[in-house]
């Protein structure tokens, strides 16, 4: 990849934000929606363990992961390419002069970019104001940025795989629940990992759904090692990053095959 | 009443023709809640009880606002995706049919991967039943009501919601934070939340009529029988509301188009 | 008989031009100024404008989709936009740009759906079906989903489903938009057939041939005006528009002679072809032209040019 290919990318991650931007509205009544979801979370939460040293530490971590729930976990379905075939603007796509991983990534990117800024900040800001969330030490503010850039990575290519399993067996909304139920299960988005059975943890920490949600917030609040945090991220990304890739080229050789 | 099912039928059509998508969906439907039900469950098997509610009665709140929405979603899908007629310009060619819109708009899609949803909340309550003891038998009478009530008030909620589309185009985002969030927080006991908030769920949203209030009485918690007249309340008001709203909306519609 | 009786029209409606997120515009449209106009019935009527001239807001306050700020509306004893349910039994519209149909869904299914809708007996169900498929070569494609179809056989499709219950009178929005000229061939017999048995029709549209072969009365619309309403036929002499004579000669004429003529008639000769274009102000200076060229030259090929009605549209449009 050349220096130019970059910029293309940034080219493309520009017209998704911008596009996003159109809607900056909508999304802010959404934010205050997502405010009331974490609100739920927290009262529960604070409900069976009262105003003790854990109920406000999970205070912090259910927030910052509503915060970040736009980044990691509600992204667009399947990387945009359900849709895509769904209204047949796939052919375009696949005219493109970069392939599809690429495409995929960069369009994401803007998309995060718009969502960091206009709905985590907004909301992340609300909860330390409002809600009594604790700010991370000064140490901890770069590597909670580091470790959630590699979750987002990670939960781009889960999403990229559910687009291109849509693509390849048309199946436009399929799974989407099926992800809901995992992400929900899996990423500690809305319950620490901490009060899970021990046996649960242990697989959990398997797959790769933690990596994007509850290992950054972790790292936020502080207990979690950052060099463990970034080996497994980094070794999932690898992991994820190749298969992505090969699947890729398996599929889109398959279509020029079928005369597209 | 035969041109609901001929509309029921064609939706019905439509939907089953992406055979392998329309059953995982099913199962997509049922696990993507219940997943929420089983953090819950996590969370009160550890601590035992939430502001002196035990998990099977929570299960119980649960399930009577899940079913009623996952009924909504089942029937009414056609008022969650309002704005795609409005925008697209298709709602024009229902007003140029015989039936009241508010029919054809609500049966525009019967999105049947819902009846996971549906099925869900059936099995969550089922549970909890078989943990509760009632003061009464009243309650297996009083149960097919008040489900009935809750399936209303998620239609009524969702028309007021849609409704808003006729002023603002679109409204998905207005439906999460007015309907998704609400009916979710009328999961659990209305004590957890700060007052305002378990005001706004019993008298502007009032989810809390058929789930926390109902159930006061249900679970011993409070023996005045009031309580059970509180959904009859929730849904006059509603009824009221969306009806007036709606109306305005159409009006709206006529005097300015798309 | 008035069928359509339409006084004083007028619609006007704010649109918000939105400058920044908080900020927006106020921009105040008047889609139409005060339209007066009658449909007789079994008429065949063209609606023609350029976009934006307000043909779909006339078209939704006919068919009561939008209520006028303004003005009456009577078709036959009902206001359409006050008695909108009952009313609507007795009209068929088609947008040539949006579908009624069920997208996924075989035509049959959508057929079987409006007849559900509008309460149609089975009798008469069958016996309107059979003409719609005889008559819209619909036997094929009745079975297909919707979204498997081509355009023109959709429309097709969409003139059935606007003609299920039988209405007295048909809007049709653009209906041949985009249609080949087998497809559209097929729409335009369809319509001439069904006006013949007594329809009113309503019809807009941008191609001006098929009002020009379909249509009996026409109205032109422009800013919200109505700028011409009358036969077709009287459209083309209200414009100063000239008829154009050309004649291919035999042999190169005498430049005296050429110059004559070319004095008496505005035109132009080129040589190096052997060709005469003149312009003739009307008829009996055509014939003139006729007999003076035929008298004094040896004619390959004569040609009378009368002006197209998109010229004189244009010329229409061009004035106000």
């Amino acid at each position: 990849m050349e220096v130019s290919d970059i910029f293309r990318g940034l080219e493309l991650a520009k017209k998704s934000f911008k596009r996003d931007h159109v809607y900056l509205l909508n999304h802010l009544v959404n934010n205050i929606g997502s405010i009331v979801f974490g609100y739920i979370n927290v009262r529960i939460w604070l409900a069976v363990l009262g105003d003790s040293k854990e109920g406000i530490e999970a205070v912090t971590y259910l927030m910052v992961n509503q915060a970040g729930l736009w980044l990691v976990l509600f992204i667009p379905y399947g990387c945009y390419l359900p849709q895509k075939v769904y209204d047949g603007t796939i052919a375009y796509e696949m005219l493109r002069p970069y392939g599809l991983l690429y495409n995929s990534f960069f369009e994401l990117a803007g998309h995060i970019l718009y969502n960091f800024l206009f709905r985590s900040i907004p909301i992340f800001l609300f909860s330390v104001l409002v809600m009594g969330v604790s700010l991370p030490k000064l140490a901890q503010i770069l590597p909670y940025l580091i470790t959630l850039t590699n979750g987002i990575v990670i939960a781009f290519f889960i999403n990229y795989f559910i687009g291109l399993w849509s693509l390849k067996f048309i199946s436009i909304n399929g799974v989407q629940m099926l992800y809901y139920f995992t992400g929900t299960l899996f990423s500690g988005a809305w319950i620490h990992l901490k009060y899970y059975p021990q046996f649960f943890q242990d697989i959990i920490m398997l797959l790769p759904f933690a990596y994007t949600t509850y290992v950054p917030t972790a790292v936020y609040q502080g207990q979690f090692s950052l060099a463990r945090a970034l080996i497994s991220q980094w070794l999932w990304i690898i992991v994820l990053f190749t298969i992505a890739y090969s699947l890729t080229i398996r599929l889109t050789k398959n279509m020029a095959i079928q005369g597209g | 009443m035969e041109l609901f099912f001929t509309l029921f039928k064609a939706s019905f059509k439509r939907e089953a023709q992406y055979k392998f998508d329309f059953f995982v969906n099913i199962l997509g439907n049922f696990l993507g809640l219940f997943a929420d039900f089983l953090i819950i469950a996590l969370i009160l098997i550890r601590f035992q009880n939430i502001a002196g509610w035990q998990l099977h009665q929570v299960a119980l709140m649960y399930a009577i606002i899940e079913f009623g929405f996952g009924v909504y979603r089942l029937i009414g899908e056609g008022f969650n995706r309002f704005e795609e007629l409005i925008l697209s310009g298709k709602f024009d060619t229902l007003l140029l049919r015989p039936v009241p819109v508010l029919v054809q708009v609500m049966l525009h899609k019967i999105d049947l991967k819902r009846l996971g949803m549906v099925v869900q909340a059936m099995v969550v309550g089922l549970w909890g039943i078989q943990r509760s003891t009632f003061p009464n038998s009243s309650f297996y009478c009083y149960l097919p009501l008040l489900l009935l009530a809750s399936v209303i008030i998620n239609l009524e909620v969702s028309i007021i919601l849609a409704a808003m589309a006729f002023w603002t185009g679109k409204n998905k985002d207005i439906i999460i934070l007015g309907h998704y969030s609400t009916r979710t927080a009328a999961t659990y006991p209305a004590t957890i939340y700060h007052k305002l908030f378990s005001h706004i769920l019993t008298l502007v949203i009032p989810f809390f009529t058929v789930s926390y209030y109902p159930l006061l009485y249900y679970t011993g918690k409070s023996d005045n029988p009031f309580y059970l007249l509180t959904p009859l309340f929730g849904i006059i008001t509603m009824t009221l509301l969306s009806s007036l709203i709606w109306r305005s909306g159409i009006k709206r519609y006529s005097s300015t188009g798309t | 008989m008035e069928y359509i009786n339409v006084r004083g029209l007028k619609k006007e409606y704010t649109i918000y031009q939105k400058k920044s997120l908080w900020r927006r515009n106020k921009i105040k449209i008047k889609a139409l100024q005060g339209i007066d106009f009658t449909v007789k019935q079994g008429e065949f009527l063209g609606y023609i404008g350029p976009n934006g001239a307000g043909k779909s807001t006339t078209i939704k306050i006919l068919t009561g989709i939008m209520t006028p700020s303004e003005g009456m509306v009577n078709v036959g004893k009902y206001i359409p936009y006050q008695e909108r349910k009952r009313y609507v039994q007795n009209i068929g519209v088609v947008f040539g740009q949006k579908t009624q149909m069920w997208w996924d869904l075989p035509v049959i299914d959508t057929y079987q759906l409006l007849r559900g809708i509008y309460r149609v007996a089975p009798i008469d169900y069958q016996r309107q079906l059979e003409y719609l498929v005889e008559k819209l070569s619909l036997a094929d494609i009745l079975k297909q989903p919707v979204r498997q179809l081509s355009l023109g056989q959709r429309m097709r499709a969409e003139l059935g489903a606007c003609l299920i219950h039988n209405p007295a009178i048909l809007f049709l929005d653009e209906p041949t938009i985009g249609l080949d000229l087998i497809s559209k061939h097929r729409v335009i017999a369809f319509l001439q057939e069904i006006n013949k048995q007594g329809k009113t029709i309503f019809l807009t549209t941008h191609d001006l041939k098929d009002i020009e072969i379909l249509c009996n009365q026409m109205l032109v619309i422009n800013h919200g005006k109505i700028v011409y309403k009358g036969t077709v036929e009287k459209l083309k002499t209200i414009t100063a528009l000239p008829i154009r004579v050309l004649a291919q000669l035999a042999h190169q004429p005498g430049v005296h002679l050429i110059n004559q003529i070319l004095a008496q008639y505005a035109g132009i000769y080129y040589p190096e072809k052997k060709r005469l274009i003149l312009d003739s102000k009307n008829k009996k200076e055509t014939s003139e032209i006729a007999k003076t060229l035929f008298n004094n030259f040896g004619i390959e090929d004569f040609k009378i040019e009368e002006p197209s009605i998109e010229e004189i549209i244009k010329m229409i449009y061009s004035k106000n």
